[in-house]
């Protein structure tokens, strides 16, 4: 008979095993990895040093904060903050009347509330309120900007800004999303003319610059236009910027609507779903969920894009920078223009690298 | 789909959609008809003839920057081929140094963790996240502001640095200082070079995404294989590696460098004198034929995508015939 031994005391627990590195070896390992890397990390880290001390110095040590005109802030050596703080009202709402600023501080408000509760993800926020959201908002804004009725009427040339941005990046979300979803199906038709009309609109659209869309839409639609039918610049410039971004999403939403395997409709079929009952029942919600994040690059795209509204003439946040340098106040020093375009980059850097880091986020999670 | 006939149940099933589709053509037929009328009415209003005749006539303007001859008594076709000419300046130099870039900067963010893969992250969301037109004006109003005036140029070897551009000697030709102006040599214009930084740099961001996510694709396997038959480095990266790498990120790159294209458009945001700045800018204001000079706008710019679209098709054909699949 073999022995068998049972032990009676469980065993001590035995101390963790070291670290396989030692404390200095992460960093050498983080910092030389190679040798190569290493030299090149070396010069790196000095260019970014010095690059960072002189910016550091010319954006916080020498900066101007306070002062109502250019006499604050005299010479190149540090930024000129003051032309930020001290124009707050142009960069927020431009020529809005000041009696009247609670309708866009409203409009604002109530834009970082919902997309404070989209981002939060709670159980009630599905696809399909957050679209709702997105097309009943700027119907909203417009009412609430534009007036008539009780509400004294601001036309939108005097609108500029901050509020600009918002209202023609969220007129566009609520036009060119549908719009680009209607054009993409009509590519996939079975009608001919649809499928010519739709597919010559999106090509068109995509091999000219938006530029020169928004040229046309500023000076050649008035010449279509009859006589007595006058469009403001602004409503034309937005329904250019509508119509082009239309036609980009209509690609995106032709690749999630290709996306869903043809078993799907076949299925569908199957069981006695018409056309349309497939489409709304089917297809469509696995193609919407399959674009999601490819939808938030192209709102990150809009916001990026309507920069290109202050060439135009159609005042935004980059046009109130430029106006506001050009005026009698602040011309001067090219200081002034640059720490505007300093402050504006980094808006939109704050602002663009979030709305990206959550189209991540909502990849992950699919 | 099987062809069917003609028949009666095929038109009786078929015929709601032939009269959708003729209702259709119908609205936008007249949707046409009524602007073609609108606008003949219009530009009789305003006295402006139409038709492309006016290519013929003199500019009566100058162009700063142009690789062709042109003066103010030059034809307008001139003008346009200037315009050509110097849009397609633009797009190859920021092609090519916004390639140079995204390689550097993708093959820093594949690196080992360290700095230099910290840096190439930072740059690429740094650079991907600031519209391309604050970028552009940015470069432009530090060369303005950082040059020197024509007065005090910077002089070394033969060539100038102002405010006014950037003067080589060409041949024996030096550029000089004559009163107000610089004369002699080639000039580089302060918005060529604005305009080029400001357009290499951002979509040298976007090239660096699509270059990683090509060398990515490639599976270890092929490296580790390459190593096991003696290639390594930049040996194995040039002759295993990039060819595949190159299969997935081709595609994307092309239409990265169509949309570089088109947004040489924001030369008319600085002033410099491309297609749009020269054609749909000058042009259009100077002969009010707006049409006129915006469709010859839409047709370079097409003719411009589609000969970049053919190009990127002509390389992606050829790789897909070496490397299969």
């Amino acid at each position: 008979m073999t022995a068998v031994f049972v032990r009676e005391s469980p065993v001590a627990p035995r101390v963790a095993p070291a670290r396989a590195l030692a404390p200095g070896e992460r960093l050498r390992r983080w910092l030389l990895p190679t040798p190569a890397i290493g030299v090149v990390s070396v010069l790196l880290l000095a260019v970014l040093l010095v690059t960072g001390a002189r910016f550091f110095d010319w954006a916080i040590v020498q900066a101007h904060w306070r002062g109502a005109s250019s006499a604050a802030c005299p010479g190149d050596g540090g930024a000129c903050w003051s032309f930020v703080v001290a124009r707050w009202k142009p960069w927020l709402v431009g020529n809005y009347p000041s009696d009247q600023l609670w309708r866009p501080l409203t409009c604002f408000a109530v834009f970082v509330l919902f997309w404070a509760w989209v981002v939060r993800r709670p159980h009630r926020a599905s696809l399909l309120r957050v679209l709702q959201g997105f097309i009943a908002m700027p119907v909203a804004f417009f009412l609430i900007l534009i007036g008539g009725g009780p509400l004294p009427v601001v036309v939108p040339t005097q609108w500029g800004g901050l509020l600009v941005t918002l209202v023609v990046t969220l007129a566009t979300f609520a036009t060119a999303l549908p719009l680009g979803l209607c054009l993409a199906l009509g590519r996939r038709s079975h009608w001919p003319v649809v499928r010519l009309l739709c597919g010559t609109f999106v090509e068109a659209m995509r091999a000219v610059p938006l530029l020169a869309v928004l040229f046309i839409a500023a000076t050649l639609l008035p010449l279509f236009l009859p006589r007595d039918l006058a469009i403001g610049l602004f409503a034309r410039a937005a329904t250019a910027f509508a119509l082009f971004n239309a036609a980009m999403a209509a690609e995106v939403f032709r690749g999630g609507l290709q996306a869903v395997g043809r078993g799907q409709i076949e299925a569908a079929t199957t069981v006695g779903l018409g056309d349309f009952a497939a489409l709304r029942l089917v297809v469509l919600p696995q193609a919407l969920t399959a674009v999601v994040p490819a939808v938030v690059n192209i709102m990150i795209a809009v916001i990026k894009e309507t920069t290109l509204l202050s060439v135009i003439g159609v005042s935004d946040l980059l046009g109130a920078i430029e106006i506001g340098a050009k005026s009698p106040d602040w011309v001067g020093e090219p200081n002034i223009l640059t720490s505007g375009y300093v402050f504006l980059a980094l808006a939109y850097l704050g602002v663009c690298y979030a709305l990206s880091r959550y189209s991540r986020r909502l990849e992950r999670a699919r | 789909m099987v062809r069917r006939r003609l028949s009666r149940t095929v038109l009786a099933e078929r015929w709601p959609g032939w009269v959708v589709q003729a209702l259709l053509l119908a609205v936008v037929g007249w949707l046409a008809y009524r602007g073609v009328v609108n606008f003949q009415a219009n530009l009789r209003a305003l006295g402006v003839s139409a038709g492309f005749g006016f290519l013929h006539t003199q500019a009566g303007f100058q162009i700063a920057q142009s690789l062709i001859p042109f003066g103010p008594a030059s034809p307008y076709l001139d003008a346009v081929v200037a315009a050509a000419l110097n849009t397609l300046l633009v797009i190859a130099l920021a092609g090519v140094l916004g390639t140079l870039l995204a390689l550097v900067v993708a093959f820093g963010r594949l690196s080992p963790p360290g700095i230099v893969r910290a840096a190439c992250g930072a740059y690429v969301e740094t650079f991907r996240n600031i519209p391309v037109l604050l970028q552009i004006l940015f470069w432009y109003a530090s060369a303005i502001a950082l040059l020197p005036g024509v007065a005090d140029s910077l002089q070394f070897g033969g060539a100038l640095l102002n405010n006014r551009g950037l003067f080589l000697p060409l041949g024996g030709d030096r550029p000089h200082v004559e009163g107000f102006d610089v004369s002699g040599g080639i000039a580089i214009l302060p918005e060529l070079i604005a305009l080029t930084l400001g357009l290499s740099i951002y979509n040298s961001a976007f090239l660096a995404e699509i270059f990683r996510a090509g060398i990515l694709s490639v599976p270890r396997g092929q490296i580790e294989a390459a190593t096991s038959v003696g290639l390594t480095g930049v040996r194995a990266a040039l002759l295993v590696t990039l060819p595949q790498a190159l299969r997935v990120a081709l595609p994307a790159a092309g239409g990265q460098y169509q949309i570089l294209a088109k947004s040489s458009a924001l030369a008319a945001a600085v002033g410099y004198p491309d297609i749009m700045q020269i054609v749909g800018g000058t042009i259009a204001s100077q002969t009010s034929q707006a049409l006129e000079a915006m469709g010859l706008v839409v047709l370079l710019y097409a003719a411009i995508n589609l000969g970049i679209a053919a190009i990127v098709a002509f390389f992606n054909r050829r790789l897909l015939r070496t490397e299969g699949r």
